[in-house]
């Protein structure tokens, strides 16, 4: 297998230079707008709805509006479907109904996400067996948001075939739930039964839902702009780039301050994505729940990326028959999700070894007793905190890797214990004790917060909130990233 | 309502506030930050209307400087820079 990553790679650049990234003025200029005018329409619901479709296509649209195309077929081809299934009465009827639409979704996936992968790997293959045939270049720009959207409209339909709910009649409303701007590009992965409903009440907006919305903006930014920024420009992608001229705790360092990276990097866009939707006047739940505090990896699915955790337990562990046919078959399902899980990422060996470290290492936990082990006194908890931690990074290191031999080379050159340190500075290792104490603070502390800001009232928040995007926009680094998940 | 045990919704008074919010973020940060508000404004597609608004915010950025008042997000830039070069 060959890595596709530097199409991937190409396409997120592009969307860097195009996009409407969340930290930008082009989005806050674009938001207040949104903000207004939907408010402005709160007592007619259907032109509200209309207003925040057409805003999401802009915001889609802002990068490439040839995609928009994309996302409407999507929306029609679950609306037909939801429909047809709801008016059909013979099961296999409604069988066949649900795997064309899954198909369908599942074909543009497969198309934008793996075809220049298929074309290099044949094109390998025929090199290694002395074919020299040249295959066409395709040159498929990766959607952003695709994996997103496609997840959204697969729940759709599977939960209107199990008559979970029922088919939405408004087609806007559903391309609405589809495309919505806040999590169109990178999730959390919101179910119709939670979001479609909201839609048909008139909407609030409380003083606590404004701190909410105002403090996971703040929060948000700090954890995206300062804290994953820095730690990328200023370490991991240094180390990274030639992790040969790097010593074994070096790497080790950078690793650990890529599992911050990337936590404060995707967290911090999902606590964006739920600030404005509250904003707007919609409940979103929370997407990531310290996840580096769980005593197992079990639990670590359980805090991390919770809305893809529960979207593939409910859509392809529990399908596949969950724990529901003796042990054998349990592990048979929980590799098996995790193995597609990791391709889900993308069509390359090292998401393919992260999925694998992860569905063994459940499996492994499973069989060994470690998970109930861990929860069992103190000292079994410290334990299970550190192993399932350094379980995570190990696969973390595929994860980030541009391709397998160099995540070989960086395991090995971990291997040779060498201990010098010349790229980790005071301040960098400041940022990664800043990300693992974030990762203890007591639960619910957001809540709390929020809490506190909305008791401070009009003052209060607006120089809280104007002096945290004032300190924030001073302290990092110019420029602006794009978010990792958006090449997923 | 008082007497009745129904809350009043307020929904538009916390619209207001929240825009009275965003308004007087997007005021100080276009002060303290006017540099990077420039710098946006170049990379504006030109036309007439954005030639005028590069032209005001080139005003607004000479302003903010003749006033002083990017002198501190330039000194917590020299401080950040300091902190970055530290080394163990």
């Amino acid at each position: 297998m060959t890595s596709s990553g530097p199409l991937i790679w190409w396409s997120w650049l592009q969307f860097a230079k195009f996009c409407m990234l969340f930290p930008t003025i082009d989005f806050a200029l674009f938001f207040v707008v949104v903000f207004v005018s939907s408010w402005a329409l709160r007592h007619q619901a259907s032109l509200r709805k209309q207003l925040l479709l057409l805003a999401s296509y802009f915001f889609y649209g802002y990068w490439d509006w040839s995609f928009c195309l994309l996302l409407l077929f999507n929306a029609v081809v679950s609306y037909i479907g939801g429909l047809l299934l709801e008016r059909s009465e013979s099961e296999s009827q409604r069988r066949w109904t649900l795997g064309i639409v899954v198909a369908i979704d599942l074909l543009l996936l497969g198309y934008f996400k793996y075809t220049g992968f298929f074309f290099e790997s044949l094109q390998e293959l025929f090199y290694s067996l002395g074919l020299e045939r040249e295959l066409p270049i395709l040159e498929i720009i990766l959607p952003v948001g695709i994996s997103f959207f496609t997840f959204q409209s697969i729940s759709y339909i599977v939960d209107v075939k199990n008559r979970q709910i029922q088919a939405c009649r408004s087609f806007v409303d559903l391309a609405l739930y589809i495309s919505f701007f806040p999590q169109l590009v990178a999730g959390p992965i919101v179910r119709a039964a939670h979001f479609i409903p909201q839609l048909d009440r008139r909407p609030v907006l409380t003083r606590r839902m404004m701190a909410k919305g105002l403090f996971l903006i703040l929060i948000g930014l700090f954890k995206k702009m300062v804290l994953a920024n820095y730690l990328a420009t200023l370490y991991v992608d240094e180390i990274f780039l030639a992790p040969e001229f790097a010593s074994s705790l070096e790497l080790v360092l950078a690793i650990y301050g890529y599992a911050g990276q990337i936590y404060c990097d995707f967290s911090g866009y999902s606590d964006i994505a739920i600030g404005v939707a509250a904003l707007l006047g919609y409940h979103f739940k929370r997407n990531f729940n310290q996840p580096y505090r769980a005593v197992s990896l079990r639990e670590f699915w359980q805090r991390w990326h919770i809305s893809l955790s529960q979207w593939l337990r409910d859509y392809l562990y529990i399908p596949l028959g969950g724990s529901r046919h003796g042990t054998i078959l349990t592990y048979r399902n929980l590799f098996i999700t995790m193995f597609l899980g990791g391709i889900w990422h993308g069509a390359a060996m090292t998401f393919v070894i992260w999925g694998v470290i992860h569905g063994l290492a459940l499996i492994l936990e499973r069989v060994s007793g470690f998970g109930r082990w861990t929860g069992n006194g103190r000292l079994n908890r410290l334990v299970g905190i550190l192993v399932t931690f350094h379980v995570v990074c190990l696969a973390w290191i595929f994860f980030r890797s541009p391709s397998l031999s160099l995540a070989l080379d960086y395991l090995a050159a971990i291997g040779k214990g060498t201990s010098e340190i010349t790229l980790l500075t005071p301040f960098v290792a400041g940022l990664i004790l800043l990300c693992a104490v974030g990762q203890f603070v007591p639960s619910r502390s957001y809540e709390r917060c929020q809490v506190a800001l909305s008791r401070t009232g009009l003052a209060g928040m607006t120089f809280f909130f104007t002096l945290g995007l004032l300190f924030i926009q001073w302290v990092s680094p110019s420029g602006t990233a794009p978010f990792i998940y958006f090449q997923f | 309502m008082i007497g009745t045990g129904k809350k009043t919704d307020q929904t538009m008074q916390h619209v207001r506030a929240s825009l009275v919010i965003f308004l007087f973020a997007a005021v100080v940060l276009a002060a303290f930050e006017s540099g990077g508000l420039l710098s946006w404004s170049y990379d504006l597609p030109i036309n007439a209307g954005t030639e005028q608004l590069v032209s005001v915010i080139e005003k607004w950025s000479f302003w903010m400087d003749e006033l002083g008042i990017t002198q501190g997000s330039e000194r917590i830039d020299e401080i950040m820079q300091d902190v970055k070069e530290k080394t163990f």
